[in-house]
């Protein structure tokens, strides 16, 4: 397969590649989106997604971000799909934001869901009118011509014609309404191992980040941010920061008490000089008035609430009755800490404001909610911010949640303001770490009551964390549907009394989206507490969840559609059999309740989120008094495979983020502020710790759910279920590095 | 004083403090911005170039250390030979990079493994890899791609 181009800015403008009067431009209409069909030969603001040039090129426009989970590639290999391009022929262009695209959030592992049916639409229809062009031009029935690689061919005749040269006539043809979509035998694309648009450059080094952004006149700034949310400047050096060689100036810049804190900037006509002058600030920051967070006593407040009675998300029968009638009660609550992201690219914005508009150019995972805040920022309302505000995208050195909230593009903003230039603002690594969105610490306290043969008759599970929606609503504190129901109030299992509550906490750092959100600790905590029911039950943990699964059923939660509406939740109810039948694989590929050698065991886990299935079994054993991951074998359902090498990276990727957070990860706080700062006192996996991976993908007609995610949640619990079967050890805190193991 | 660093075979010279590390100075100043930057402290390996032939972290280390005659930097920019079109080469095939942005460390620290060990074992890679963190996590393929990557080389 060889190499494809990505067109920047500047080239799909001006360049021979970019949308011209001669192209046909296809603005299928997709769900959620506002492009409608249209031929227009005036595309400075593109409206479709895939346009056809007179030479054959064709230029997919793609509304989506990559930030290494491969859907870049996958979108195209969709779109070339139904539409027979040749792979050489395509050109891919990288949507700004910009409401004609539909959602352009990439988050909730759903860029490939939410776009398969329809992107697969546009392309077939646009096939269609190149066929139709065809039949008109040689005067023969459609039904006689087909395409295949960029041309359409008469077989009768032995003709065969260009697209390119197809283009004049079908662009004046009608879109077709209900295109024909192809059999997934016919797919050329999907399903294939090709190998991701942007890996060529990634290799020579000139692949570019929003880290590698350059602006004409822009200056560099390093910002000293208040240690707390709202704390304010006391003191610093102005002149010191000023005699650095190469600052040219210092300014202040207020936060917005929630998304943004109070800071000092530094600007410099390089980033090195920009931090060196923000060290020679020796800023003071006034200490809170009162006492903010910390650690212990959250920790304490945590256990409180779990053993109080809570916001019901959901009841069945009764568990009161079911605990006094049970032969056994078993009952254990669990703690994950605050983690950072710790994307590899740190935070950075690069932008450009104008009086009252703004350019930016951003590794983001929402340039249209960053076009919102921004706009907001200048006084805009939300219906004038795509006018006033252009967010340009670039490639994302890795994300996780972290880069879709719009704070590091605020304040880029708010420094551009104030010196009137433009301006890139460079995080370090301990900015990121400090000033992060937190995946929210939290506890899971759990009951299950048993009857005399040790099945379970009634389970109750309460979360205590703060809610995510604190995001995007200051002051906002509970829990809200959406994330009880991920991993928790959809528990899939067959027990009669069920009763699940939530409770609220308030925390004082900021709290947000990370990889797999609330199924992180609501997998983990369910799946160690199945496991621990299962051995009081004596009976196999793989056995017991299957046991507890029964008969094939479908399940739909009414509980979080209308958060999360891309998903089209209604579409995808939880399947139980397709979370059976990877436990079966799992447990079969992994060699569950092999002998194992010596100092070894197995600990497995299971787990369904964004619609996604998959089960893992861990080998693990304890070396020198840490823990240590030999094998991970996995197996996966995603329904529809698009890009297998890519799924399994999803898949590998989530494996070592997973027991990443598992093994070291954990942020403190002590009075409002973060302890951590680099990689030294937040550690990541690294290579000498990465176990074999061996993952089987299920082969599947479904229609394709996300993996960005589903592959972190069964990496927790499968290997402190491990630890468990190997030392007789229950983690009931997270990391697992703060335990002492013999 | 202007400075002089020869970067990729080319002369540069660089108006800024002697303790400006050579990342900065290679990706504000000089412009090339395939080294790039993750913690600062020499603790994640994104910013690794060579240094008179061996790996080095650039973010802590200051041009004064690569300042003057006999020194020569190369970047993944400047990456040239068998051995790294190799590891390039090798890199593609196995699919390795995710969001990419850990990968041109990643492929200087393995280009400079390989060229001191032409057949290494996973606990070689581990060893002479374990400075480079990829948050990604690509380890497996990295494994992989460096014993590819032997391959080619072998066969050349």
């Amino acid at each position: 397969m060889s190499k494809i181009t990505k067109i920047t800015r500047r080239g799909f403008l001006k360049g021979s590649a970019g949308i011209t009067a001669s192209s046909l431009l296809l603005g299928i209409s997709v769900p959620g989106s506002n492009a409608v069909a249209s031929e227009t030969g005036k595309a400075l603001a593109p409206s479709a997604f895939i346009s056809i040039e007179e030479s054959g090129i064709i230029v997919l426009v793609i509304p989506h971000q990559e930030m290494g989970q491969g859907s870049m590639t996958g979108l195209i290999q969709i779109l070339a799909d139904e539409l027979e391009a040749e792979w050489k022929n395509i050109r891919y262009f990288q949507a700004p934001g910009h409401p004609d695209y539909g959602d352009q959030r990439t988050v909730g592992s759903f860029s490939i869901k939410m776009r398969y049916t329809p992107f697969r639409q546009a392309g077939a229809a646009a096939k269609e009118m190149l066929i139709a062009a065809a039949a008109k031009i040689w005067d023969v029935p459609v039904a006689e011509l087909a395409a295949k690689e960029g041309a359409v061919y008469h077989e009768k005749s032995g003709k065969g014609i260009a697209y390119g040269r197809l283009v004049n006539v079908a662009r004046s043809l009608p879109v077709p309404k209900n295109p024909k979509l192809k059999k997934r035998e016919d797919f050329n694309y999907i399903g294939k191992r090709i190998m991701s648009v942007d890996s060529a450059d990634i290799v020579q080094g000139s692949a570019v980040y929003g880290m590698d952004v350059e602006v004409p006149g822009m200056l560099h700034a390093s910002l000293e941010r208040s240690p707390t949310l709202t704390g304010k400047i006391l003191s610093y050096d102005k002149q010191n920061a000023l005699a650095v060689k190469g600052v040219v100036d210092v300014v202040e810049i207020q936060g917005n008490g929630w998304m943004t804190n109070n800071a000092v900037a530094v600007l410099a006509s390089n980033n090195w000089a920009a931090i060196k002058g923000r060290k020679a600030l020796n800023a003071q920051w006034e200490s809170e008035s009162e006492s903010l967070e910390s650690d212990k006593a959250y920790r304490i407040q945590l256990r409180e609430l779990a053993d109080k009675a809570g916001k019901v998300e959901r009841s069945e029968g009764s568990f009161e009755i079911a605990r006094k009638n049970a032969e056994q009660v078993i009952s254990s609550s669990y703690y994950s800490p605050y983690l950072a992201h710790a994307p590899l690219e740190p935070m950075v914005a690069t932008a450009s404001v104008n009086g009252d508009s703004a350019e930016l150019w951003v590794p983001t995972q929402d340039p249209q909610f960053d076009t919102i805040a921004v706009a907001g920022q200048l006084g805009h309302e939300p219906e004038k911010a795509f006018e006033k505000v252009k967010v340009n995208t670039t490639l994302v050195g890795g994300a996780f949640g972290r880069k879709g909230v719009p704070d590091y593009c605020m304040e880029a903003v708010e420094v551009s303001k104030a010196i009137k230039k433009p301006v890139k603002v460079t995080w370090t690594r301990e900015d990121e770490i400090r000033h992060g969105f937190y995946r929210p610490a939290s506890m899971q306290k759990y009951e299950a009551a048993l009857d005399k043969y040790g099945y379970p008759t009634g389970i109750k599970a309460t979360s205590v964390f703060h809610t995510i929606l604190s995001t995007y609503v200051p002051g906002a504190v509970d829990p809200i549907p959406a994330e009880m129901g991920m991993g928790l109030v959809e528990m899939p299992y067959r027990i009669d009394n069920v009763q699940i509550e939530s409770h609220g906490i308030k925390s004082d750092v900021r709290i947000g989206f990370l990889r797999s959100v609330c199924h992180t600790f609501h997998g983990w905590s369910l799946n160690n507490f199945i496991d621990e029911v299962a051995h009081a039950a004596n009976v196999n943990p793989v056995e017991f969840r299957l046991s507890l699964l029964g008969p094939s059923r479908e399940l739909i939660y009414h509980n979080w559609d209308e958060y999360n509406p891309a998903a089209a939740y209604l579409n995808y109810p939880f399947k139980t059999g397709r979370l059976s039948n990877v436990i079966q694989v799992a447990a079969e590929q992994g060699a569950w309740g092999q002998k194992m050698p010596e100092g070894h065991a197995l600990g497995f886990a299971a787990h369904k989120s964004f619609n996604s299935y998959v089960a893992m079994v861990m080998d693990v054993s304890i070396d020198r008094g840490s823990v240590k991951v030999h094998k991970v074998t996995a197996a996966v359902d995603v329904g529809t495979v698009v890009n297998p090498s890519y799924v399994k990276a999803q898949v590998e990727g989530g494996i070592v983020f997973g027991l990443t957070a598992a093994l070291y990860g954990s942020i403190t706080v002590e009075n409002g502020e973060v302890q951590q700062s680099n990689f030294n006192d937040y550690p990541v996996l690294r290579i000498n710790e990465m176990p074999r991976v061996d993952i089987t993908l299920i082969d599947s007609d479904e229609i394709p759910t996300g993996i960005g995610e589903p592959g972190v949640p069964p990496v927790a619990p499968a290997l402190c279920n491990g630890i468990f079967n190997l030392t007789g050890k229950r983690i009931y805190e997270l990391p697992v590095s703060k335990h002492k193991f013999i | 004083m202007a400075k002089s660093l020869r970067i990729n075979g080319r002369q540069y010279e660089i108006d800024a403090d002697d303790d400006t590390p050579i990342l900065w100075a290679l990706r504000d100043i000089v412009g090339l911005k395939g080294s790039k930057f993750g913690c600062g402290m020499g603790l994640c390996g994104a910013c690794t170039v060579h240094l008179d032939g061996e790996p080095i972290r650039s973010c802590i280390t200051p041009i004064s250390a690569a300042m003057g005659k006999g020194h020569a930097i190369i970047t993944i920019e400047g990456l040239s030979g068998e051995g790294s079109l190799a590891v390039q080469q090798a890199w593609m095939e196995e699919h390795v990079p995710q969001c990419g942005y850990c990968q041109a460390g990643q492929i200087m620290s393995a280009a400079a493994l390989l060229r001191r060990n032409k057949k290494p074992s996973d606990a070689d890679i581990d060893e002479a890899m374990k400075g480079n963190i990829c948050r990604c996590g690509t380890y497996q393929r990295i494994r992989t791609a460096i014993h590819r990557a032997a391959e080619i080389l072998e066969g050349a």
